[in-house]
């Protein structure tokens, strides 16, 4: 089953997602990408031995999502 | 001196009862085979004297021992028997919780109130906080007692600020400078409150906090009411702990469960 993008995430810009990068990896969090179907789906380990995936963006050709600006 | 008036037959049974005609008039006459009713005799017939003995005879059938417990075996029969189900006996008196129907963990209530522990994570996802109830910090799988937070939902889903004019978000909102979790939950009866909270797991290395939990009248969406609530506060000046993207950086994230019981 592929990925499906949640209701509430909302359009961003290549320039945000790449901030959300940068804040995630100021403090030693690597964002990993998955494809899945259409998606590219931006995601990190965090929590309890950093076994907790976040999906925090998607994209899909030219279009970004995440879930916040 | 007796009279004909007082005169009594020895007890006999309905064959062997005199003739009325026969008989002395006014004597009286026990029916030993009909439970032994007294009939008076009024000089052309026998006429009911003594009230009709109560009940019928009960029997018992099977095999009944000393000690048994008694249950009908039929209209007029009893024989023994044992109980059955949630409670069982076994020939006597002395009762047995039957393991296979023990309570249910998920009905065990008290004073109506439901017995729930689950855990609320609020996670800073690159930027955005976000939040969601789960079962354990280190499982983060769907919570198995959290009924009574309506929307409860393991998937992470942006956090809201809640109040007069916001709602929850899958049974969760947050008062942010006040460093207090709502939860949306039907109205916590105060003076019956029975909870306890911890937070299992803090990695943003900021400050230290401490929870603290009860319930508090708040104006959610229009809807002032009693709810279940999660306060977090500096562990050494007891200042709210702000829940926001400086407590909680980037990748960083809090959990906290609660075990109580809840309306």
């Amino acid at each position: 089953m592929s990925w499906e993008k949640p209701d509430f995430w909302v359009p961003i810009s290549a320039q945000t997602l790449e901030e959300k990068i940068q804040s995630l990896a100021a403090n030693q969090f690597e964002a990993h990408t998955e494809t899945s179907g259409e998606w590219t789906v931006y995601y990190f380990m965090a929590g309890p031995l950093n076994s907790h995936r976040h999906d925090f963006a998607a994209s899909s050709g030219e279009q970004v999502f995440a879930v916040g600006e | 001196m007796a009279s004909a008036n007082d005169f009594i037959y020895p007890p006999d049974t309905r064959a062997n009862q005199p003739a009325a005609g026969s008989a002395i008039f006014g004597a009286l006459y026990c029916v030993t085979d009909e439970d032994y009713i007294i009939e008076r005799n009024n000089g052309t017939s026998w006429e009911q004297y003594s009230t009709t003995p109560g009940g019928g005879a009960v029997t018992a059938t099977g095999s009944p021992a000393n000690g048994n417990l008694t249950k009908f075996s039929g209209a007029t029969s009893i024989t023994n028997g044992d109980l059955t189900g949630a409670v069982t006996t076994s020939g006597g008196l002395a009762t047995t919780l039957a393991t296979g129907l023990s309570p249910d963990f998920a009905d065990i209530s008290l004073d109506g109130q439901l017995i729930q522990t689950f855990v609320v994570e609020i996670v800073n996802t690159a930027g955005t906080l976000q939040h969601r109830i789960v079962d354990s910090t280190a499982q983060a799988a769907a919570a198995g007692y959290a009924s009574k937070i309506t929307g409860a939902s393991s998937t992470l889903a942006n956090t809201p600020s809640v109040g007069a004019g916001v709602n929850f978000t899958n049974g969760v909102g947050i008062v942010p400078a006040s460093g207090i979790i709502v939860f949306n939950t039907a109205a916590q009866d105060t003076a019956e409150f029975f909870g306890t909270a911890i937070i299992e797991y803090y990695s943003g290395n900021v400050t230290r906090g401490r929870v603290y939990v009860g319930t508090n009248n708040i104006d959610v969406n229009g809807t002032t009411r009693v709810r279940l609530i999660i306060a977090i506060v500096n562990d050494m000046t007891a200042a709210a702990w702000n829940i926001n993207t400086t407590n909680l950086p980037s990748g960083q994230s809090i959990w906290i469960r609660f075990t109580g019981y809840l309306t």
